[in-house]
């Protein structure tokens, strides 16, 4: 690799660390991982305080009462009127999987230390893990704009793009260890508030609705670190679109506050926007749209026909591509007249 | 002939529809300083934006030791080293960590350069604190140790003295003397400072309105003198002018006045007086190159 441009990622890289914004990433994680674990053993505590009144059973096999206690609550939500259509198929999709747990013997309930860092990251991915990368991505550019450093940046003896391909390789060194930490913080702490660490339980995953139904022949049995393995790449792949859009905003607006703020607007309306997906299809292009991507691993998620882990996956790299080819066109164009 | 080290030929940046500069040319050779004068607006800074690499030019070249800075701008910043528009380095990271950093985008620069360049501008004693804590002046300091790391042949600095006191103006000028005279940088300093520019500088340009208005030697800029007379006979004064020193003047408000070399001063009053006309009172209009320079973008008009 060119020596230069090696310099200049570690460069990029000090200087985002002696801003010190890791250290305030680490603390809001950690203190979300707390109390997101602190409130999934208080729940499921409490299911199990309210369900083991109906039931004798006991023992190991302690979930499978609740699971089918689960099971009829769905189908009451079924049978009700206020439920949605669309919202009704990808009910009987979950009802058909709760009975495969049962069926197959696995156990979709009992916190671990694996199926938390697992939720955490189902949970995070479309909107908490974005602003985290926000936070990193939103003053690559722009920072050195509003502080004028960017004219002691270009007038050396380095090529533009160079300049700027070393501040997104920083930034995709970043966050990656944003979420090896997420992955280690969430693993850490769970497994230590749960007492159970889970990693070789079986997790079933690849189950396909066909006309509303739940087709499990394709199932695919993994252990839990492998399904983990598996959630956090697309959490990666996904931190690295969102960043490399708001990368192209801290090129185009010249200004932090700005810069954050138009992406942490595109990530709030454009959940709105998700509410139309079912009418207006065109909004499954947009790439907030497709940001949830672990949840078509379980295969009740399909927000509107057409739209598939690959369909997303798609998107979200037109998108990212998109995004660097305007920063670097932008970039090495304008005049700096700060 | 000393080497030329810039070369500007026919600048020409239209921003937004706008023509700021409209043709500029001028060099630089090795060693020389030279001064850049202009009232606000005038397109010191964008010129000088263009001389860095900032923002290029809509049309004309711009040569640094004979690399073109939009053809080959690597080769041609390595040469280049600068201040545009004050010293804004790194707030929240310390002197020594700004400079490491930008000595590492410079192919070649070694620990002894960084120190040398510190030395130089005095920095040693605080190179450990944050940027944040220090003063402007020292902010000054640290900027030009940051514009001399890599050993650069053109040194461009925009306001240069902004923010130090008389004693660190005074050592500045040194530095940049002893820079152009004994390594040979070329030096181009933007400046409001026109006594500074007297001092420091051995060639000026004045541009206006994104012309260069004048561009000469700052020795013959001050040699070269208007210069009024108040006599008792106005018009034998203007003949013996003409005829004998082949100079055209004017009568202004019952004064002469005539553009002369200073040194023929002694002469031309000689003759007045032996011609018998009665001299009383004789004055240079320009004391100053500021006296210049005002009366040469008098009646600036910015907002055109």
């Amino acid at each position: 690799m060119d020596e230069i441009l090696l310099k200049l990622v570690q460069n990029e890289v000090s200087k985002i660390l002696s801003k010190k914004k890791m250290f305030l990433i680490s603390g809001i994680l950690i203190i979300l991982i707390v109390l997101f674990a602190y409130g999934q053993n208080f729940q499921y505590k409490n299911s199990l305080k309210r369900y083991s009144k109906t039931t004798i059973e006991s023992g190991t096999d302690s979930w499978k009462p609740i699971v089918k206690q689960q099971i009829s609550d769905l189908k009451n939500r079924l049978s009700s009127q206020n439920t949605l259509s669309y919202s009704k198929n990808n009910i009987t999709i979950q009802i058909d999987q709760y009975q495969y747990y049962l069926d197959n013997n696995i156990n979709p309930l009992t916190p671990s230390a694996g199926k938390y860092a697992v939720t955490f990251m189902e949970q995070g991915i479309y909107m908490f893990l974005p602003l985290l990368i926000i936070i990193l991505a939103g003053d690559s550019v722009s920072g050195e704009f509003s502080s004028k450093t960017i004219k002691i940046l270009l007038t050396r003896a380095v090529p533009r793009w160079k300049v700027l391909l070393s501040k997104y390789l920083a930034l995709l060194i970043l966050f990656s260890i944003v979420i090896l930490e997420t992955l280690i913080l969430s693993i850490l702490i769970s497994g230590f508030m749960f007492n159970s660490w889970g990693f070789s339980e079986p997790v079933a995953t690849g189950f396909k609705s066909i006309g509303g139904k739940l087709d499990a022949s394709n199932v695919i049995k993994l252990l839990e670190w492998q399904y983990i393995v598996l959630v956090y790449s697309l959490g990666w792949f996904v931190s690295c679109v969102v960043g490399t859009i708001s990368f192209m905003v801290s090129v185009l607006v010249r200004n932090t506050a700005t810069s954050i703020g138009v992406m942490m607007a595109t990530l709030i309306g454009g959940s709105f926007l998700q509410l139309f997906l079912a009418d207006w299809p065109a909004v499954k292009y947009f790439f907030v749209t497709n940001l949830n991507l672990p949840q078509y691993l379980t295969g009740s998620y399909q927000p509107i026909s057409g739209m598939s882990l690959v369909f997303s996956t798609l998107v979200l790299l037109v998108w990212a591509v998109g995004a660097l080819v305007v920063s670097f066109l932008v970039f090495t164009k304008q005049d700096v007249l700060v | 002939m000393a080497n030329q080290v810039l070369l500007l030929e026919d600048v020409h940046k239209t921003i937004k529809g706008k023509e700021i500069i409209k043709g500029i040319s001028f060099s630089i050779d090795e060693g020389e300083v030279l001064g850049f004068l202009g009232p606000n607006g005038a397109g010191k800074s964008t010129t000088l934006r263009m001389i860095v690499g900032l923002s290029k030019p809509t049309k004309g070249t711009i040569d640094v030791c004979n690399h073109s800075i939009t053809k080959n701008y690597v080769k041609a910043m390595s040469k280049v080293g600068c201040i545009i528009e004050g010293p804004d380095l790194y707030n929240y990271m310390s002197g020594k960590d700004n400079l490491n950093m930008l000595a590492a985008m410079n192919k070649g620069v070694t620990e002894a350069d960084i120190n040398h360049a510190v030395e130089l501008v005095g920095m040693q004693n605080r190179l450990k604190d944050k940027v944040a804590t220090y003063s402007l002046g020292m902010k000054q300091r640290l900027g030009l140790a940051q514009a001399l790391i890599h050993h650069p042949k053109l040194l461009v600095l925009d306001e240069p003295t902004n923010g130090l006191d008389p004693a660190g103006i005074n050592e500045f000028r040194h530095i940049i003397k002893s820079l152009a005279k004994d390594e040979g940088i070329a030096v181009l300093i933007s400046s409001h400072l026109i006594s500074e520019v007297e001092l420091m500088c051995d060639k000026v340009a004045i541009i206006k309105d994104g012309v260069v208005l004048k561009y000469s030697k700052v020795s013959d800029l001050l040699s070269s003198q208007e210069i009024f007379w108040e006599v008792d006979n106005n018009i034998k004064a203007l003949e013996i002018l003409k005829e004998t020193f082949n100079v055209t003047g004017k009568i202004v408000k019952d004064k002469i006045e005539a553009t002369i070399d200073m040194s023929r001063l002694p002469e031309i009053n000689a003759s007045f007086l032996n011609n018998g006309i009665k001299l009383s009172f004789v004055e240079n209009k320009h004391k100053t190159l500021e006296d210049l320079f005002l009366d040469i973008t008098e009646g600036a008009n910015i907002i055109k």
